[in-house]
């Protein structure tokens, strides 16, 4: 397809106020990636996103943080003390001129500033206000702390994770914050196209509790069924993973692959042990139901094992797929960046940040939009990088009076 | 705030070829929030989903999963066998009819049968298309299956997390199957936005593997940039300290913990009711407690362990302390404050004993959670898709029935 001009994103038109802390900063992120202007506001002297670890060669620094680079990409950056009335103000002129406003105070917090969800929508009917709270903005909880890891224990997503004998773990890379994330960028979306499609064009308040949205891949895996039903409270189960089989197993190299037997070819798996030779017991009928299977696990689990132990992992993860089996290797980053499939793809993005002097080589978007692609490839903003563009020529503030609102310490 | 607006979707179809679990918990989002999702299945190639699982005690009837019934509320269902020409024909009306088109099959199933996106915008120019496959639409893996727990362990999430000393299990819920139809969402409802502006659909091609890479966090860059993996790290954290799951009284019970500030530490050695704690110089910095990481674990686990999880998280919250239950499912449904009042939802069959356990979407808009109504059975809208939105004769149904075109 030729395309005349330059493809932007689906959200060009749309522009987002970001003053979401480390629980939201994601969302503020995926809407960039789409095409929309993202401001982020912070106080005068950097946010606790910046102070974030890792930083670049392990060195801290306001623009060091790895944490900033990532979770800030694609955005623009200014300076802003809300707290003061001033900059209160300078925020509700920027509202005025945007469509969508991130925030994960406490509820009620920015309500005292007088830069709550009602305030603002009286002054921009348009306003989609998005609310990202540990246990949403109702509640006994309502006023609850949570960090990630607090949010990941009460969604369920800890408990089930690693060995009976160990603590439950919680997952990596702060996944109750990317969920929250998830589900308040596609509730905004939905408020935006509502906002479309109703003729008065009002915005909404998007409420968005951080442990409902974490809590969905439990509901559904651990499904509350299994508790309303049968009083059956799954727990965690280390090596033993779907159907009574193993999770993982270990391959020539020591390295690990998850292993999957779909019910429609169970026939493959057989051919594949008979053709390496690994003697076994699964010739007969009852072995191709997939409930006999999962009463009787264990020989399953060693026929499997004896496959991993004579191949490689790659060599056993595309063997295994060439035959239709669900064979996937445990990669870790290094392994990725070598990836067939996702070179093939491109799907990692280099980002050049000449003040560091380093390119930012970064996982990619994760959606192929053909006619208005989602891109990564701004550096995070520096701390207030655009408070003249923001201020000057978006708000029509002279230079004079930002100097003034500087030495203030507003700006 | 007027709350007796209509929901956002509303006027918006989606002919929703989705199955098993990662797509059919994305375009649930469309239909919770007002879109007509027509579900289309067929006996031909049974949605396996709808069967096993988790079964209700008086035994399975049909289509019981309780896992089934989670993933497609507010749907419509509708039985056309797509190897059947006529199946293909009637499919492409549904699609004229409609303004999204979603798939989750692996390679080119929708192009064979004469239904990728090329053949269904001469149908309907202006059709927003998503494709959803494990590996995406193109590439050398583009025949390469999973399901969620090996997305999660392509995706390096597992790798990142966890005790160095273990074997690298990961996430054990199907984690992605539920990350990336929240990723679908996104990206059908920025392209709706799109068509809303301009009239122009496009086609969506989105790996559940690469969407879950989007989830490593600063993963990638803490390699690309400083040359190190990142680390397994337990429960701990680089950025607080304490912060752990501490174990309560009770069978395999436990509170997590997370503390990031000299202040929160001094509130929490408050309400554990060990003052000398504050005075402590092993624990006086961030620096000194995270050398000093074993010692300060003992002395919370020894005032948890004689405590009910809940306790400890409601005496901590209260003294400002980030604290909560590790929940098993028995909290979640029963115990926790927020989940069953405010998230979970039951829904009855009608003529049926059995009542499913559902949740609400994690996202309100203007406070409102929309209704929530059963997952449809199979085929039990047919007479409404094919007489009333195709126009279909009383005749030409009949007979795509006896042809087994609607099967």
């Amino acid at each position: 397809m030729v395309e005349a001009e330059p493809r932007a994103g689906p959200l060009v038109d749309v522009r987002v106020v970001d003053l979401a802390g480390e629980s939201g900063v994601f969302a503020g992120r995926l809407f960039a990636e789409l095409g929309a202007d993202v401001i982020r506001v912070e106080p005068p002297g950097g946010d606790r996103v910046r102070a974030r670890r890792p930083f670049i060669d392990g060195e801290p620094g306001v623009e060091r943080s790895l944490y900033h680079q990532h979770f800030n990409a694609q955005k623009r950056g200014i300076t802003l003390d809300i707290c003061r009335p001033q900059g209160a103000a300078l925020l509700r002129r920027l509202v005025r001129v945007s469509d969508v406003l991130v925030e994960t105070g406490a509820p009620g917090e920015l309500a005292a500033l007088g830069l709550g969800a009602e305030a603002l929508r009286r002054e921009q009917p348009g306003l989609i206000y998005l609310s990202i709270a540990p246990f949403g903005q109702t509640g006994p909880m309502a006023g609850y702390r949570a960090t990630d890891l607090i949010a990941s224990a009460m969604s369920g997503l800890m408990y089930l994770n690693g060995f009976r004998e160990d603590p439950p773990a919680t997952p990596g890379a702060e996944q109750a914050y990317h969920m929250g994330a998830l589900a308040a960028v596609a509730g905004v979306l939905l408020a935006l196209v509502g906002r479309d499609r109703d003729a008065g064009g009002a915005g909404r308040h998007v409420d968005v509790s951080l442990q409902e949205a974490a809590s969905m891949a439990t509901l559904q895996t651990a499904n509350a069924n299994y508790y309303t039903w049968h009083r059956h409270v799954p727990v965690r189960h280390g090596l033993t993973g779907m159907a009574g089989g193993r999770s993982l197993y270990q391959c020539r190299d020591g390295q690990w692959v998850s292993f999957v037997l779909p019910p429609p070819f169970w026939d493959h798996f057989i051919a594949w042990l008979d053709e390496e030779g690994i003697a076994h017991e699964l010739h007969g009928g009852e072995w191709r139901e997939l409930r006999y299977r999962t009463q009787h696990a264990e020989p399953v689990s060693a026929a499997v094992s004896a496959l991993a132990a004579r191949f490689d992992r790659t060599d056993l993860f595309h063997e295994g797929q060439r035959r239709r089996l669900l064979v996937m290797p445990v990669n870790t980053v290094a392994d990725l960046l070598e990836d067939a499939q996702l070179r093939d793809r491109q799907f990692f993005t280099a980002v050049d940040h000449p003040e560091l002097g380093r390119t930012l080589v970064d996982s990619g978007v994760a959606y192929r939009l053909q006619r208005t692609p989602a891109r990564l490839d701004r550096r995070a903003p520096l701390l207030g990088e655009h408070n003249a563009a923001v201020f000057g020529d978006l708000l029509g503030i002279d230079e004079q009076q930002r100097a003034e609102l500087a030495r203030a310490g507003v700006i | 705030m007027p709350n007796d607006r209509r929901l956002p979707l509303e006027g918006i179809r989606v002919a929703d070829f989705f199955w098993l679990i990662a797509g059919p918990a994305g375009s649930r989002v469309l239909a919770d929030f007002g879109a007509e999702v027509i579900k289309i299945e067929s006996l031909s190639r049974l949605d396996r989903i709808r069967e096993g699982g988790v079964q209700p005690p008086e035994g399975a009837v049909a289509d019981s999963n309780g896992v089934f019934n989670d993933c497609n509320t507010n749907k419509r269902s509708i039985t056309l066998n797509l190897n059947t020409p006529r199946g293909i024909e009637l499919a492409k009306e549904i699609v004229r009819r409609s303004d999204i088109v979603t798939n989750n099959f692996t390679g080119d199933r929708m192009e064979r049968w004469g239904l990728g996106y090329e053949a269904l915008r001469e149908v309907r120019p202006d059709l927003i298309m998503l494709s959803l496959p494990v590996m995406g639409t193109t590439g050398p893996y583009v025949r390469y299956g999973a399901y969620g727990n090996g997305v999660i362990a392509f995706s390096g999430l597992s790798t990142n997390m966890g005790p160095p000393e273990r074997p690298p299990v990961g996430i054990a819920p199907l984690y992605s199957d539920f990350s990336a139809p929240l990723f679908a969402a996104i990206a059908v409802l920025a392209a709706l936005h799109h068509r809303e502006r301009t009239g122009e659909g496009q086609f969506i091609d989105l790996a559940q593997a690469e969407s879950a890479m989007a989830l490593l966090g600063t993963g990638t860059l803490e390699y690309t940039v400083n040359g190190t993996l990142p680390p397994r790290p337990g429960n701990r954290s680089r950025d607080h300290c304490p912060h752990g799951a501490y174990r309560c009284a009770g069978s395999d019970r436990w509170c997590a913990i997370a503390v990031a500030s000299d202040d929160e530490w001094r509130r929490l050695c408050e309400a554990m009711q060990r003052p000398e704690l504050i005075a402590d110089p092993r624990f006086a910095t961030f620096e000194a407690r995270k050398r000093h990481e074993d010692a300060l674990d003992a002395e919370i686990a020894a005032w948890t362990a004689t405590r009910d999880p809940w306790q400890v998280t409601h005496v901590l919250q209260a003294a400002g302390v980030a604290a909560g239950v590790v929940e098993d499912l028995a909290d979640m449904v029963v115990r926790d404050p927020h989940l069953p009042g405010r998230h979970l939802r039951e829904i009855a069959r009608e003529g049926e004993s059995v009542s499913f356990m559902t949740h609400a979407q994690p996202v309100r808009l203007d406070g409102e959670s929309p209704p929530l109504r059963r997952a449809p059975l199979m085929g039990e809208h047919n007479e409404y898709v094919f007489r009333e939105l195709l126009g279909m004769s009383h005749e030409a149904f009949v007979q795509a029935l006896a042809d087994g075109a609607i099967y």
